[in-house]
């Protein structure tokens, strides 16, 4: 998401725009959700940080749709663009999500498993969004792809792949294009809330409640659900061990459950199964 | 001079090789580590002539970078938050060796609880060690106040390491156009540096030695006061020189819509941008109101602020910072430069703890808190700035991580 919001903002600056991007993350790795920012401008940016009403949102991992904190629709409204990787069509997802902003959908994850081989979204989807909003032609963005991905240490060999499924994706894309910016909402004057002096028994970040990491599903994580053949399973417990999650359990006759709420889809059970009896099946879309 | 897209640690890291520094001891920390990074790249291709040496920690870090400064090489190192706060002890002891240096601090607050988005209760910890403190509200002021802060380290008159400071996330990871100027320009400016003590294997030193009794101790203090006051006016020839040859000044405060204000938001680092066009909007509205950034915070220009801040109705300082007990710091240094006359009413608010972003709306509750307080004197105490809605969101986490929740996750 950082990459693609950058291959984005490269590609406006080439075009001779003011630009801002800034991404926001947690401590957390692959997988966790990501948020990235980008500005542009004619004039000089004096915004900074996280962009409350954006003018579009582009949504790389549709299963995020189901999860109330990452509010991903957050402030869009009718005359906003909704660019989403999804499989399904865009009427489908304006009535799943109850969405007013006009929303436009391409397979990127299909594009990028075609071509790469990998859930490599970033570069195709910064051609998805360059195209359907009308931001930047193709060969600012064939140049701002390149200098991205040398920036971050890509072989010339995985930059071209890259290129052709950016391509792929800027062509597929329909030219949709940006409303004109939104006034700033009315603000006004309200009482400062004051914030109560609570025991510290309460007021203190302590955790007492018993596994609450249970209540934080990741199960949208994966782009790929790992399946137990317990057929061809010798109860040999390696998945079990090796689950860095600690999202396989065994069952009262010592088969290996996989717990699919928290698996985060990172297959190393299926890599590791000495008898290859766990096998990989695509996640459907949102 | 060419225009490249980079982050605030990028652009640290162009400061730190335009100044074709020596030596440079590392230590990383989130959101700290990209300028590390980039700096042990250009060492190890060889576009930067510096040898970078890996500590074991941000203490042995600046030890290292202290003694290195001692011998006469031009030394950069880095820091944030955790690791300036370990560090702690050496900012003292090598402020105290007199030896010229540039620190840069990525600002992200202090645990506990940990977090990794920013406020400067990091930075301002290393208020009184005797470092000087420069805080920038734009990646361009990034690798400007670099350049500049070896100028002032290396100061005949100063000889005291300096500060840079960058706010996490909201400069660190956040790429903006920067104005990069050649090598070339850059030594015209900043000619090499030559040390005022100096090691040499023929030549006896010893440096930072002890001292009993308060007259050795207080002296050796009061110098470092009366270097850190002569760095005040050395800063301002410093930057009307870097203003002439590139085109950029910085002042010890930026005034923003100053001139005609009757009310001033007084702000720091990168959020005084979020500020800047807030008082654009509540000029829009007919509010006469400016902005005063702080950006010197060391040597504090105690004046130059009783200048632009004596004569107005009334006066908010917003601090990114909390001194638990007291309040905003900056709204204690204001207030403390505004003595020795009738003071206008000053309030102070804190906001932006842990990164937390302002609301425009909060923005129109200090101004209508200007407007009162010009009868009334305003609040003593700091407002802590905060909504209903996130005090709602907390009791429910704080509910389910005392009691768990009764929904179970879907199996």
């Amino acid at each position: 998401m950082k990459l693609a919001s950058r291959i984005v903002s490269r590609a406006l600056f080439l075009g001779g725009l003011n630009v801002q991007d800034s991404p926001l993350y947690g401590a957390e790795r692959r997988g966790a959700p990501v948020v990235a920012f980008t500005r542009f401008s004619q004039g000089p940016i004096h915004e900074r940080g996280y962009i409350e009403k954006p003018d579009m949102a582009v949504l790389m991992d549709p299963s995020l749709l189901t999860h109330p904190e990452a509010a991903v629709l957050a402030g869009l409204e009718d005359t906003s663009l909704l660019l989403v990787n999804s499989t399904h069509t865009e009427h489908d997802l304006r009535e799943r999500c109850q969405t007013l902003a006009r929303v436009v959908t391409l397979d990127i994850t299909s594009i990028a498993l075609d071509l790469l081989g990998h859930q490599l979204l970033s570069a195709p989807m910064a051609g998805f969004t360059a195209k359907a909003a009308g931001l930047a032609r193709w060969s600012q963005v064939a140049e701002a792809v390149q200098m991205e991905l040398a920036e971050v240490g890509l072989t010339q060999d995985l930059i071209q792949r890259n290129l052709g499924a950016t391509q792929r994706a800027y062509d597929a894309a329909p030219w949709v294009g940006l409303s004109e910016p939104r006034p700033a909402p009315a603000t006004g004057v309200r009482r400062p809330f004051v914030i109560p002096r609570l025991p510290a028994r309460i007021a203190t970040p302590v955790i007492s409640a018993e596994a609450t990491s249970l209540l934080r599903t990741t199960d949208g994580w994966r782009v790929y659900r790992p399946i137990i053949e317990r057929r061809l399973c010798t109860r040999c417990f390696i998945c079990f061990a090796l689950c860095p999650e600690g999202a396989i359990q065994l069952d009262l006759q010592n088969y290996p459950v996989i717990d699919y709420a928290h698996c985060k889809g990172c297959l190393v059970c299926l890599t590791e199964c000495p008898p290859k009896a766990i096998s990989q099946l695509r996640e459907d879309a949102a | 001079m060419t225009r490249e897209l980079l982050t605030g640690n990028a652009a640290a890291a162009w400061g730190a090789r335009l100044a074709e520094v020596d030596y440079i001891p590392v230590y990383p920390i989130t959101p700290q580590t990209e300028v590390i990074e980039a700096l042990a790249q250009w060492v190890a291709e060889g576009t930067l002539a510096a040898r970078l040496v890996t500590m074991d920690s941000e203490h042995s870090m600046l030890t290292a970078a202290g003694a290195a400064a001692a011998t006469g090489a031009r030394v950069f190192t880095a820091s944030s938050s955790q690791g300036l706060v370990y560090g702690l002890e050496m900012l003292y002891t090598i402020a105290g060796w007199r030896v010229p240096l540039v620190l840069l601090n990525v600002s992200r607050a202090l645990a506990a609880p940990i977090t990794l988005e920013p406020d400067h209760n990091d930075v301002l910890a290393a208020r009184d060690s005797g470092f000087l403190q420069i805080h920038a509200e734009s990646c361009q002021e990034v690798l400007d106040s670099v350049l500049m802060a070896y100028r002032l380290s290396e100061h005949a008159d100063v000889l005291l390491p300096v500060l840079v400071n960058l706010d996490g996330f909201y400069l660190s990871f956040t790429r903006e156009p920067v104005e990069l100027p050649s090598v070339e320009e850059v030594r015209e400016f900043l000619p090499p540096h030559k040390a005022a003590h100096g090691f040499s294997a023929s030549h006896v030193l010893a440096q930072g030695v002890a001292v009993l009794g308060g007259t050795g101790y207080s002296f050796f203090k009061y110098q470092m006061q009366r270097a850190a006051e002569a760095a005040l006016t050395a800063h301002d020839a410093i930057a009307g020189e870097f203003c002439r040859r590139f085109g950029r000044c910085y002042g010890a405060v930026e005034s923003y819509r100053l001139d005609d204000a009757d009310w001033v938001i007084v702000m720091s680092n990168s959020f005084s941008t979020v500020g800047k066009e807030e008082v654009a909007r509540l000029r829009a509205r007919g509010e006469k109101v400016g902005l005063l950034r702080l950006r010197l915070i060391r040597p504090f220009p105690d004046q130059e602020i009783e200048w632009l801040l004596g004569d107005r109705r009334a006066v908010a300082v917003i601090d990114q910072n909390i001194s638990i007990g007291k309040g905003g710091i900056l709204f204690s240094e204001v207030a403390s430069a505004l003595r020795g006359r009738t003071p206008p009413p000053l309030l102070s608010f804190i906001g932006g703890l842990g990164g937390r972003r302002f609301r425009s709306e909060e923005f129109d509750t200090i101004m209508a808190a200007l407007h009162a307080a010009e009868n009334d004197g305003g609040s003593v105490e700091p407002t802590l700035l905060y909504s209903e809605a996130e005090y709602r969101q907390m009791m429910e986490m704080l509910r389910i991580a005392q009691q768990g929740s009764a929904s179970t996750p879907e199996k």
